[in-house]
């Protein structure tokens, strides 16, 4: 029914191509740029597109965009998938043991996230910044918490429904313990949703980080990412825009590709597993 | 029954709202260093008179619990203290704060329900490319982050076309009118919307198609009611019920996308304001900005769950 992994409307292939393409383009960037992204030039200030030495212009530093842009390809590739999956293994043990154990400690743990659930995204992020300071390693920690009681909830509710069924009684009244069943038997059953909704949510992760930085409370210089570039370069958006667009550009292709794959992935697993509750 | 639904929803959201506050209250204690260095200034805190003073007006010498209580019983009074930037009361400056976010808000919200709707609409009944693609463009729209949005839109708009302002809410010079406000809120209100018009479009999309199948339409049109009649009268009246449980979470995202927008177009509101709060470890703003979004957020919800009994009677 749906079209090849590799097909020409998958988003798959367009992710490898594009997001292979930039991230071998910042392995090999000693090849195509001799300027560091850091590197101040008092004689290349506010170069335009097409100069020689820097296609993509300079900054009001003079420092190279192409290097600068290729600087901010691991950092986002980095705060997609780093967030996306701490926060989905620290939400899959949470959903875990509040599923399984119920009662009182599924009270409390669900309380608890009842009320993080109650600050939206950003408000959690802005105060897990504010208590750890501004740097990126604490905003991917930030987004981490902040997407965190999201997944705890829905892997509680998938382990809610597999404790009821018959393999699960049945192994518990052949004498099973707790943690062989929860580690034998409902894990592997939630992994799959736990893939799905992780990788669905690593493309709001990049943008989310991004969006961070760009508030000046992710990276912080002399280092760069696209949200710190867009931050600069909208200074002068007036006069040399293509400082903030094309940063703008390349963060909302990496995360149109990385959330259409991850919904891509989540029809293709729906069809085995049934609707994954969203 | 009725009052039943109502009356745990209403108990859950008071609790909710309990544990927002101490939640806060935690936070902010937790951040590294000792509330006098973080309070009082340089100056302030070389002088132990005032020192002794400020320890005793916060409650500092008072165990976690009472100094928790002080400060909820004065939140509720609608003290927050002052600013530690401005020294501006905490209570006025979000005042102000919030009545702008309301302003972009709700010009957002009008254009994110109408658009939103009519696209769902048009969405899931056109049929062949125009159809697909109206239905997937949503999720690709919505994965953008809204201050790219905000870059782009006021380089075409601002820088290109010069057609509105694109920082600000009034203008310095004999502004201040509705007309200038308006005129200034055009940008970010629009920026504001494509996110939540996003997520209603593809809510909306979602349940009609559900609906088209169910028996209820198949009898109608089996009766003869012509097609058009209805999606308007059968179908969409019940797809507006997910747009309404939904408002909890496009509310979240409105705020989310709020935060970005307001730093993108210079938008006094309470995004600016929070940003600057945790830039200047400003914690009394941080602190009941925090306390007073959160608990906006928990009293949509709270009427959003109170709706959704009125509306959906299968429920209460």
């Amino acid at each position: 029914m749906r079209k090849g992994v590799f097909s020409l409307t998958s988003p798959w292939l367009w992710l490898v191509v594009i997001v292979g393409g930039l991230v071998s383009a910042w392995l090999l960037r000693e090849l195509i740029t001799p300027y560091g992204p850091a590197d101040v030039r008092a004689d290349r200030i506010m170069l335009p597109l097409g100069s020689r030495g820097s296609p993509l212009g300079t900054d009001n530093f003079g420092r190279d965009m192409t290097s600068r842009l290729l600087a901010g390809v691991p950092v986002s590739v980095a705060a997609g998938i780093v967030p996306a999956a701490a926060s989905m293994a620290l939400g899959t043990l949470i959903g875990l043991v509040s599923g399984y154990v119920g009662g009182a400690v599924d009270r409390v743990i669900m309380s608890v996230m009842d009320v993080m659930f109650a600050f939206p995204f950003i408000l959690l992020a802005l105060l897990a910044v504010a208590i750890l300071g501004p740097s990126f390693w604490n905003a991917m920690i930030a987004v981490t918490i902040a997407i965190l009681p999201r997944n705890a909830r829905i892997i509680r509710s998938e382990t809610l429904s597999l404790r009821e069924r018959d393999y699960i009684v049945a192994s518990h009244l052949s004498g099973a313990g707790a943690p062989s069943i929860v580690l034998g038997h409902i894990l592997p059953n939630v992994l799959p949703t736990a893939l799905v909704v992780g990788s669905t949510e690593i493309g709001q992760m990049i943008a989310a980080t991004a969006g961070l930085s760009y508030l000046g409370l992710g990276v912080q210089p002399p280092d760069v990412d696209w949200g710190t570039l867009i931050n600069d370069g909208g200074k002068f958006i007036a006069f040399a825009p293509s400082l903030a667009l094309i940063p703008c550009a390349l963060l909302a292709v990496v995360s149109i590709l990385f959330v259409l794959a991850g919904d891509d992935l989540r029809h293709r697993l729906a069809g085995v597993r049934g609707e994954i509750g969203l | 029954m009725r009052s039943g639904y109502l009356l745990r929803r209403t108990a859950a959201s008071i609790g909710i709202l309990f544990g927002v506050s101490i939640m806060v209250f935690v936070a902010i204690r937790l951040v590294p260093g000792d509330p006098v260095s973080l309070m009082l200034g340089k100056a302030d805190q070389a002088n132990p008179q005032l020192v002794a003073d400020f320890r005793r007006s916060y409650g500092l010498d008072d165990p976690l619990p009472i100094q928790y209580f002080q400060w909820v019983t004065h939140a509720l009074s609608g003290d927050f203290g002052r600013s530690l930037d401005t020294r501006e009361r905490v209570g006025d400056l979000l005042q102000r704060r919030l009545e702008a976010t309301l302003v972009l808000a709700s010009l957002a919200a009008v254009i994110a329900l109408s658009i939103g709707l009519l696209w769902g609409v048009v969405a899931a009944y056109a049929r062949g490319a125009i159809g697909s693609t109206l239905r997937s463009a949503p999720l690709v729209l919505m994965s953008v982050p809204p201050f790219a949005y905000g870059i782009a839109l006021g380089y075409i708009v601002a820088v290109w076309l010069r057609l509105l302002p694109s920082s600000g809410m009034t203008s310095p010079v004999d502004g201040g009118g509705f007309l200038d406000v308006l005129r200034h809120a055009v940008l970010p209100a629009v920026t504001l919307a494509i996110i939540p018009a996003s997520l209603t479009a593809r809510i909306t999309a979602g349940t009609l198609d559900e609906l088209r199948h169910e028996d209820f339409v198949r009898t109608a049109l089996a009766a003869g009611i012509p097609e058009r009649r209805v999606a308007l009268r059968h179908v969409l009246p019940n797809a507006l019920l997910p747009v309404v449980t939904n408002a909890g979470v496009l509310v979240g995202y409105m705020f989310t996308s709020a935060v970005l927008v307001e730093a993108v177009f210079s938008w006094p509101g309470v995004g600016t304001m929070m940003i600057h709060a945790v830039e200047n470890r400003d914690y009394p703003v941080l602190q009941a900005g925090a306390f007073i979004v959160a608990s906006v957020f928990v009293v949509v919800n709270w009427v959003v769950d109170a709706l959704y009994g009125i509306i959906d009677p299968r429920i209460r």
